[in-house]
């Protein structure tokens, strides 16, 4: 940033930075950020030839079959300077399109001539144009290359073979399995077509279903998949069928077998080809590095790791081969610090291992894991913003309930601090007994301005696990996130789907207008009576969510009905604690706890302000009749710029005022009653769930203006528990003091940005401050929070001068991004937060 | 007990601003009162020196609709030859009501500055009791000249101390000896801003004779010497050179105070003056000390035995 600074003296600079602790890992970041996104046809290639060699096997074996196939062929990848080796493609930065799961958005953009064209809610997305963005773009002007969904590269040869692949899976993909399903026999079907026409709900996201889940390496490393194998072939021969139930669990682990020996041979392929490098090189350092990675990987993961080294291969091999199953989104790895710590304790101890070569190894990692892109339906690119929610945890209390913050964990922090890299985002578990020094290095982190590591309540997390999951003391405390905010037993669930969204500035739009949306004139909702002050709009408001919630749930029912008998995960199962001893995948509730599918919600804060602002206007002071209010919003407040100034004057949520607060309380509450009514796919109740990622702003394009003073078109509020934009004027200790007003017990997750400006953190003190801050949103009962540390003025330059800033990272909403890959109107969205401090 | 609140003493309270990290030790908030003696060439915030509530109009804002001047019973108001909103300040101060700030829908004339009993203000600073309870924080009241507010300040004071939330009082001690017992007796640390240190720059620099300024000090200086905190601005070829930093230091020496707190010299109130119609006192802005010298500066007054810090903390 040294040049930036030079350049414009205007804006306070960030007090740390970091840059890579070895040239090496210098080399490594470099060559990602100069790395153009790119398509890898060659999965979904393969599983096509694998899928047709298993036609007419049972789903289980058919998709244990078909995956094995393709993982065993995949081009194992050795790259200059690795110390880690796999990758999910054979690109720097590679996405694999998922077409077993969905084919239509794959052939939409196969098909497509012009890019500007797009789906039904693309007039509401859009996507950033920067960094490896544009250097797919500059890259696509060349012979054989083309662009493909609007960010990525394309080979020639890949967009073939992706054609072949998609025109094959296309009707028996998840998606068409599941639209013939629930569109021909869901009576709700109408409402949810209306409902994504009008912007109530998220664009079909069958895309990208998978993920919000960790693995079980106490598994995967702790017994070795040889063991785990051998585990599945005693209790087959032990078994013996009567009722078919049995033949199922048969054929889970016969699966499950197929797929651990896959894995293996993906192991095998990856040592032989360093193997073979290592022959070759004429560097003998370089020679011994290749020939320690192929010695990793040929003892484990199939025996358990010997070392700190084998263990972080290993575990990297574990969490790609999970990855490689499926169309993850927010597959997250866990709590790092504490599944590698044995290895690292005992290779340190033994004097073994250094700090810098450990450091050195973790920023391997990092690169490994920001390397990962995803493909997704153009409207899940423009709320995921391209991010693949990978949420690494750290400190919190182990099993027994003891603090459990390390050496290694205050070295991902360092690694973090010195890589810069976007992925995989930390978190850190805050409880009472929580190592200062620790917590101090987690503030240096932030200080950098990269977004995360963002803070959690253990406490909060474990009462859910407890209340929803019903979960052992000692499960609870082994909590981590599954995804961006949602908390997650590592190990032993089933995954937070559904990753749908509900928006409910819409659902207050159909309450003012008895169902019928007023920017498109569909009438979706049912007629709810017409408000005539704050209690009826409070009314048709809960009306309207009850309806959207129960048909939202049950629309995902289908689908995941049709998921079961088409990519019933297995090699995740086997990893997933209870699926072998039950002999059932996660689809079959094969995993100890199944109660984390949520039903998704965004910009409830926006609902409150609203309430607040009839019962201001309409009941109180009598400034406008509810009709009047409504033909001011039809104009989008043009010739009543007076109301609406009384509108934004009126009590909004984020300052502790009690009055609204209140009323998102009770919100919040209705959601978190409603929401379990109904059952999941998997026969627990939906769990109640919010967050935003990017969803605000599509959400509020879709809506016109509302009664809180927001003009159509203008985002939600972000995240769960943050104010509107600009409407906090009592500083972070107001924002929390209304956040904490809000029980998010019941909640998987709850969420709460702020931001600051540097000036405001600064120095030891700044950070003590922010540390007491933090422990007072704790104790008050937050459940999370997370900052943004950047001076707007440096934000605006970087809008204007993105060349100076390739590698500025700020945090968006539950994930940190570059700055210029971020869209445009993100951009703007983010300098609008209110900055704390200067 | 505090008064209550129909009885409770008000003050004009400019700003109560909360999580307030450089007033003091841990998270704070802090009460500006407005109305100040001084009239300081550098002042960063001339909205805090009338004791009066005045209007800022902020021009960026305003699209030139008028709908105040429509509304403004003085006829203060109207349009001035950049085609924005005019206002005539000495017609203005004559109304109480301001039914103009309402009136504009754009936001862009604010009041700065409203009448407030204690017993509201301390609701208003006891909400975030818990967060002072964590950080070792509480309440800094400060100005303008919070002191010409005495029984405001008394009020609060007490009613924090019976809630024990330590509160700090930012003065420049150019008030009257009852008053100044209100601090005495009250704060748990009193910031004492020394503007200058020598009589005939102190005047030159505030229009204000420091008679008073010193008995305050020496009194505080006897009587609470481990609440005194002395505040020095530095304001670049105004109060930096050697004569002055020299009688800064000789001050400082014969106080004894904690410790001593540079205030660099910052610009970023000079938009305000033109918010209140009002000229920026000194020729232009200036640029804020460097870091390197105000370690000099702060290094001589550690070679003295005391205890400095080169900005508000």
């Amino acid at each position: 940033m040294a040049s930036v600074q030079t350049i414009s003296p205007l804006f306070t600079p960030r007090e740390h930075g970091g840059r890579p602790s070895t040239a090496r890992t210098a080399r490594l970041r470099q060559r990602y950020l100069e790395a153009p996104l790119v398509i890898d046809a060659e999965y979904p290639w393969l599983l096509m030839l694998g899928t047709r060699q298993a036609q007419g096997l049972p789903a289980i074996l058919r998709r244990a079959e078909a995956h094995a196939y393709a993982i065993e062929r995949l081009t194992p990848n050795v790259r200059e300077d690795e110390l880690l080796v796999g990758s999910k493609t054979r690109f720097v930065r590679g996405a694999v399109p998922y077409v077993n799961y969905a084919t239509e958005h794959v052939l939409r953009e196969l098909g497509r001539q012009d890019q500007d064209s797009a789906e039904s809610q693309a007039k509401h997305i859009d996507l950033g144009r920067g960094g490896g963005i544009a250097k797919a773009h500059e890259l696509a002007q060349q012979e054989g290359l083309q662009v493909f969904g609007g960010k990525f590269l394309i080979a020639a040869q890949d967009r073939q073979r992706l054609a072949e692949a998609a025109a094959f899976f296309s009707g028996q993909c998840m998606q068409d399995v599941g639209d013939r399903l629930w569109k021909t026999a869901y009576v709700g079907a109408d409402y949810i077509m209306k409902g994504w026409k009008v912007g109530l709900y998220t664009a079909p996201h069958d895309t990208c279903p998978e993920g919000r889940f960790i693995l079980a390496y106490d598994l995967a490393l702790g017994r070795g998949l040889l063991d785990l194998i051998a585990e599945m072939e005693r209790r087959i021969a032990k078994h013996e069928v009567t009722v078919f139930e049995q033949a199922h669990q048969v054929m889970f682990w016969q699966a499950g077998i197929r797929s651990c020996r896959a894995a293996l041979r993906w192991c095998e392929r990856h040592a032989a080809e360093a193997r073979k490098q290592a022959a070759l090189v004429t560097d003998p350092g370089r020679r011994c590095e290749l020939e320690r990675i192929a010695e990793a990987l040929e003892h484990s993961p199939a025996h358990p790791p010997r070392n700190f080294f084998e263990a972080l291969q290993a575990y990297w091999a574990i969490y790609l081969l999970g990855h490689l199953e499926g169309a993850h989104l927010g597959y997250s790895p866990g709590r790092f610090d504490q599944i590698l710590w044995p290895y690292y304790q005992a290779d340190r101890a033994a004097g073994r291992l250094d700090r810098a070569e450990a450091l050195e190894l973790l920023e391997c990692l990092r690169v490994k894991m920001t390397e990962i892109e995803y493909i997704a339906s153009f409207s899940w690119e423009g709320l995921g913003s391209g991010n693949l929610f990978q949420n690494m945890m750290l400190g919190g209390v182990d099993r027994a309930g003891q603090p459990a913050e390390n050496e290694l964990s205050a070295l991902v922090l360092d690694s973090a601090m010195s890589m810069q890299t976007t992925q995989p985002t930390l978190s850190i578990w805050w409880h009472e007994q929580a190592d200062e020094r620790f917590l101090l290095k987690a503030v240096d982190v932030i200080k950098t301005g990269c977004g995360f590591p963002a803070l959690f309540n253990q406490r909060v997390a474990m009462q859910h696990f407890l209340l929803r999951d019903r979960a052992s003391l000692e499960d609870a405390r082994d909590g981590a996130m599954g995804g961006c905010t949602e908390p997650q037993i590592q190990g032993c669930c089933y995954g937070v789907v559904q990753p749908g969204f509900i928006n409910h500035g819409k659902l207050l739009e159909l309450a003012l207008h008895r169902g019928v949306d007023p920017v498109t004139g569909e009438a979706v909702g049912p007629p709810t009576d017409e408000p005539t002050g704050v209690a009826s709009l409070q009314a048709a408001y809960l009306a309207q969510l009850e309806v959207a919630v129960r048909h939202w749930q049950r629309y995902w029912n289908y689908v995941m009905a049709a998921h079961h008998e088409t990519v019933p995960l297995v090699f995740c199962s086997v990893l997933t604690h209870d699926c072998v001893a039950r002999g059932r995948s996660l689809d079959d509730r094969g995993a100890r706890y199944n109660a984390s599918p949520t039903t998704l919600s965004s910009g409830m804060i926006n609902v409150a302000n609203s309430l607040a602002a009839v019962r201001e206007l309409v009941d109180q002071k009598h400034l406008a009749t509810l009709s009047e209010l409504r033909a001011a919003l039809a104009a989008d407040w043009r010739g009543h710029e007076l109301l609406r100034r009384r509108a934004l004057e009126a009590p909004k949520f984020g300052n502790g005022d009690a009055g609204v607060d209140e009323l998102a309380r009770e919100l919040f509450d209705a959601y978190c009653r409603w929401v379990p009514g109904q059952r999941s796919f998997l026969g627990e109740p939906y769990d109640p769930s919010m967050l935003s990622i990017s969803t605000h702003t599509p959400f509020g394009k879709a809506c016109g203006a509302t009664p809180d003073g927001r003009r159509a078109g203008e985002p939600l509020a972000d995240a769960v528990l943050s104010p509107m934009p600009g409407t906090d004027r009592n500083g972070p200790t107001g924002v929390i003091l209304s956040a904490t007003r809000i029980d998010c017990t019941p909640m998987r997750g709850g969420q709460l940005n702020l931001k600051f400006h540097p000036s405001a953190l600064h120095g030891a003190e700044g950070s003590r401050k922010l540390l007491a801050l933090c422990k007072t949103y704790f104790e008050l009962g937050g459940p999370h929070v997370q900052f943004n540390v950047v001076d707007t003025r440096m934000l605006e330059h970087a809008r204007e001068h993105p060349e100076l800033y390739r590698d500025l990272l700020v945090r968006v909403a539950g994930f940190s991004a570059y700055w210029v890959e971020l869209s445009p109107s993100l951009q703007d969205q983010i300098i609008a937060r209110s900055e704390h401090g200067l | 007990m505090v008064e209550p609140a129909a009885t409770s003493p008000e003050a004009c309270v400019l700003d109560i601003q909360h999580y307030a990290v450089h007033d003091g030790p841990g998270i704070r908030t802090a009460v500006f009162l407005k109305g100040c003696p001084l009239r300081c060439l550098w002042c960063a915030n001339p909205e805090s020196q009338r004791a009066e509530p005045e209007l800022r109009h902020r021009a960026a804002r305003c699209t030139g609709c008028l709908s105040c001047a429509a509304a403004c019973p003085a006829g203060a108001i109207d349009r001035g030859p950049t085609g924005v909103a005019r206002i005539g300040r000495a017609a203005c101060a004559r109304c109480r009501a301001r039914p103009c700030v309402a009136h504009c829908p754009e936001g862009a004339l604010v009041l700065a500055g409203q009448l407030m009993s204690a017993a509201a203000c301390l609701d208003a600073v006891g909400r975030d009791l818990p967060f002072y309870r964590a950080s070792g924080g509480g309440v800094t009241v400060s100005g303008g000249e919070p002191l010409l507010w005495p029984d405001f300040v008394r009020a609060l004071l007490v009613g924090c101390r019976e809630r024990a939330i330590p509160c700090l009082v930012e003065t420049a001690g150019d008030v009257a000896p009852a008053a100044w017992d209100v601090a005495l007796q009250l704060a748990e640390l009193i910031y004492f801003d020394v503007k200058a240190a020598d009589d005939a720059a102190y005047q030159r620099l505030t229009g204000r004779r420091p008679d008073r300024v010193w008995s305050n000090l020496a009194r505080v200086a006897a009587e609470r010497p481990e609440a005194l905190v002395l505040r020095a601005p530095i304001v670049p070829g105004v109060n930096d050179d050697e004569a002055s930093l020299a009688a800064l230091l000789e001050l400082a020496a014969a106080h004894r105070p904690v410790a001593v707190q540079l205030v660099p010299y910052h610009g970023l109130g000079v938009g305000k003056y033109a918010e209140l119609d009002r000229p920026y006192p000194l020729d232009r802005e200036l640029a804020p000390p460097s870091r390197a010298a105000l370690r000099a500066i702060a290094d001589r007054f550690r070679r003295a035995g005391l205890i400095c810090y080169e900005g508000p903390r």
